[in-house]
């Protein structure tokens, strides 16, 4: 059963990441190129998923789209998870009061529903995907923060630990080689399933207007762009809602499995 | 030479006194057995000693040093010159580390200056041989070896870096008698050898019989008997050291 | 007791924390907030006339001590785009909110309930694997995505719920349920995934542990044994996220309250971020996160009380 999730998720992801990677070099159509006169057209075989309000190549956009997609989730959720994991690394093996100061950082970003977290970065450093970027890491670092810090909590005390220090290595040593390869697990999976919410949070972003902006092509612009016709020409919200919902379920999909067998690989050592 | 000693060292926990006014003193090459049941502080103290947990009152000396006043240099020193064998083996060793890695560790201590890794690997061949282990346990991971081999394989690693103390916290508690055995036919063997001091903690008072040079008993945090090896088992002093040889026979 | 007073403790001060924070990074919008509200009557003299009524000219640490003490008393401040007070704004646009929410909730908590208890009943069967291939595509949409389409293919076929606007309560119950309706499906789509899954894994696992004793224990009817306790647990299991829940709703409502243009508090919220009303902003985020901060201690001590009430009965 498990294989068969494997194999599914993958080929979903394949479908994003082809277009996104294939629109590095090429696009049937630039994606800012109007049409005017060829609005709203179907598929066909000139636009293979027709063209939308602008007569602009939706295919093209949306290769484009997924590019941006793939990129921002990953990128946003690596720098999440390097500067969470230091901190949270960092508060779980200091003093007490160092950690509590820690703790409570995160304690207050992990209280901002995420939106509004992003929506109030977008107000200090405007929209773009620059700031998008940054605003979803932001999002990340308390949750790889508090993530590393419980992990490191528990293993803390575990014989092999205290045997690393009573050898006379180095905190960081120990964390490097001791503490890492047991951590790592959980951290990769955390990792997978954020950047399908990374993906989420930026198309919710984008589609309120405070992401990527026109003229870039983004899910959730695109989507947005669609709301304002959808009594009209409802298709609109098809492909890029679509293909959205599989690069996300194709992302959660193999954070599952890969959860699993990393549950698997920790049980055989005992 | 005292190499490791305290003086009037207590340990308070949150509602207990692990251990009360404890001193003792480790000399160079001595080997001395700490008895005592469990609950009686032995392990604590191991663990001060060693430089694990902090005394609430009382010095730890180290070569003459005082462990709580040393800079960092000396501290780090004093880190590589105590080494643990841990009554886990198991447990000790990193569960995700062959073991061919975890007894390179002990070589990567702060401050000790970088020895290549050939001279390295030659080293634990060495070492290997000498408490009979087979050179084909290096590529394994510690839940594949049996406890007799795991705890071989700890012993290794303490003793890999020529320590000037080795601390046994119940080493051989947890491993079945006949392995039991060997594993102190062995410690004994690398005493001929080796110059290093050996601290013996144990709850059993036969497996120090022929393993140490004194004993020291002890019962709810205190000293109750301290004498050489064949005094204390032949004549003890105390009811309490009475119990334990009669009960380990 | 003590640790229930280390939560309100901590929590008080994670909201101090909070709002600092809040305030601080408003702080550096570039660009200056006053000018941007005055908009083409920014006048230089008028810039600094509004500055040094709006007490804008005092150093930042000055300007929060105010804020702040004046928010204690319930006084955020005015808003720039609105001209009225935020207070005022905020409390007017709460109660369809709330409605909001609270409609969301009845929806998704008995219907998660539901369909997470039979799925861990019937295990790995037709109904357990339809639900979780539902639930996992579930997470993967967007929650506008799911209002559009909802819109599309739901409320312009059937004209029975309107695609925007909101009918106050005041003015018919019937219109206010019924504009609420379709935003609340879309946001309990958001939150039924999650509860499903909590629902059914805490019912597998109580299952698993009385199931085995009581079918041992002969005469005693399977059905009423397994329903007793795993059952409790199943419903109590929702609690243990809400203060997870909460903050994706508040997310969620968001969006929602944009897409049906409903006089919420998200929305109020979305037009002070694109208008950059600082006080506003500092207003409405404050308010939530406090009570995001405020409804998690609540659930961490009902939780921490049952679970002594629990621990207590079993012994």
């Amino acid at each position: 059963m498990r294989k068969y999730l494997l194999i599914l998720s993958i080929v979903l992801l394949l479908i994003p990441s082809t277009l996104g990677l294939v629109s590095l070099f090429y696009t049937p159509y630039p994606i800012t190129q109007m049409d005017l006169g060829n609005r709203f057209s179907g598929m066909s075989t000139e636009h293979l998923l027709g063209t939308d309000q602008f007569g602009r190549d939706i295919l093209s956009r949306l290769m484009v789209a997924s590019r941006y997609a793939l990129l921002l989730g990953t990128v946003s959720v690596t720098l999440g998870l390097f500067i969470g994991s230091l901190i949270g690394i960092i508060s779980a093996l200091s003093k007490k009061w160092i950690s509590m100061i820690f703790l409570r950082f995160i304690d207050g970003m992990l209280a901002f529903p995420g939106i509004v977290l992003a929506m109030m970065f977008v107000v200090v450093f405007g929209d773009g995907i620059y700031s998008t970027l940054v605003a979803i890491a932001i999002f990340m670092i308390p949750i790889f923060a508090r993530l590393t810090y419980s992990l490191i909590k528990e293993q803390q005390h575990a014989l092999y630990i205290v045997a690393a220090k009573s050898i006379g290595l180095s905190t960081t040593r120990i964390v490097w080689r001791h503490y890492l390869p047991v951590i790592l697990p959980r951290l990769v999976t955390q990792f997978s399933a954020s950047i399908g919410s990374a993906i989420l949070i930026e198309s919710a972003l984008s589609y309120l207007g405070l992401g990527v902006v026109p003229p870039n092509a983004s899910f959730g612009l695109m989507l947005k762009e669609a709301q304002s016709f959808m009594l009209s020409y409802p298709y609109l919200i098809l492909p890029s809602g679509i293909l959205l919902v599989i690069t996300v379920l194709g992302l959660n999909l193999m954070g599952d499995t890969l959860n699993d067998r990393l549950m698997k690989l920790g049980d055989t050592n005992d | 030479m005292t190499i490791l000693s305290c003086e009037d060292v207590s340990k308070h926990f949150k509602d207990t006194v692990a251990v009360k006014g404890v001193s003792l003193a480790l000399g160079a090459a001595e080997s001395i057995g700490i008895v005592g049941e469990s609950g009686s502080g032995k392990s604590t103290l191991a663990n001060i000693l060693g430089g694990l947990i902090p005394p609430t009152s009382g010095t730890v000396y180290f070569d003459g040093e005082k462990i709580s006043d040393m800079k960092k240099t000396d501290y780090m020193n004093f880190r590589q010159n105590v080494q643990f064998v841990f009554q886990s083996p198991k447990e000790s060793l990193h569960p995700y580390l062959k073991v061919r890695t975890s007894l390179r560790e002990p070589f990567y201590a702060k401050g000790r200056r970088r020895t290549l890794k050939k001279e390295i690997d030659s080293q634990i061949l060495r070492a290997l041989e000498r408490v009979q282990l087979n050179e084909s346990v290096l590529d394994k991971y510690p839940h594949q070896l049996s406890g007799g081999q795991a705890q071989r394989v700890s012993i290794v690693r303490a003793m890999i870096t020529d320590p000037k103390v080795v601390i046994f916290d119940e080493a051989v508690s947890a491993l079945d008698i006949l392995v039991q055995r060997e594993v102190i036919e062995i410690l004994k063997k690398l005493r001929q050898n080796i110059r290093t001091s050996y601290l013996f903690i144990t709850h059993d008072i036969s497996t120090v019989q022929s393993l140490t040079d004194r004993i020291i008993v002890m019962k709810d945090g205190r000293i109750v008997e301290i004498g050489k090896t064949e005094d204390v088992l032949n004549d003890p002093q105390n009811s309490y050291t009475k119990k334990l040889i009669e009960s380990a026979i | 007791m003590k640790e229930i007073i280390r939560r309100i403790a901590s929590s008080i001060v994670l909201i101090i924390v909070v709002s600092f924070v809040t305030f601080f990074m408003l702080m550096l919008i570039p660009g200056d907030a006053v000018e941007i509200s005055l908009g083409t009557e920014a006048t230089p003299e008028r810039v600094t006339e509004l500055r040094a009524a709006l007490g804008m000219d005092a150093p930042w640490y000055t300007q929060y001590m105010s804020w702040f003490t004046h928010a204690l008393a319930g006084d955020f401040g005015v808003s720039f785009t609105y001209g009225e007070n935020v207070t005022t704004l905020l409390l007017s646009r709460l109660p369809v909110t709330l409605s909001l929410m609270l409609m969301a909730i009845v929806i998704a908590v008995p219907l998660a309930l539901t369909i997470g208890v039979i799925a861990a009943l019937k295990q790995n069967k037709t109904f357990d694997i339809i639900a979780r291939t539902l639930m996992q595509m579930g997470d993967a949409m967007p929650q506008f995505w799911i209002a559009l389409i909802f819109l599309v293919y739901i409320a312009a076929q059937i004209e029975i719920f309107p695609i925007s606007g909101f009918t106050p309560f005041s003015e018919s119950v019937y219109g206010g349920v019924m504009s609420l309706f379709l935003p609340a499906v879309v946001l309990a789509f958001g939150m039924i995934a999650t509860l499903i899954r909590i629902v059914r894994s805490s019912m597998l696992h109580s299952l698993k542990q009385d199931y085995m004793l009581m079918t041992r224990v002969s005469g005693v009817h399977p059905v009423r044994a397994i329903i007793k306790y795993p059952l409790r647990d199943a419903l109590i299991a929702p609690l243990t996220v809400i203060g997870i829940q909460i903050s994706g709703l508040i997310s969620g409502v968001i969006v929602v309250e944009s897409i049906f243009s409903l006089p919420g508090v998200g929305r109020l919220l979305f037009s002070a971020v694109l208008k950059r009303d600082l006080f506003l902003i500092l207003g409405l985020v404050s308010f939530i996160v406090t009570s995001v901060i405020i409804i998690t201690l609540i659930t961490d001590i009902l939780y921490i009380l049952l679970n002594k009430k629990m621990r207590r009965n079993e012994s």
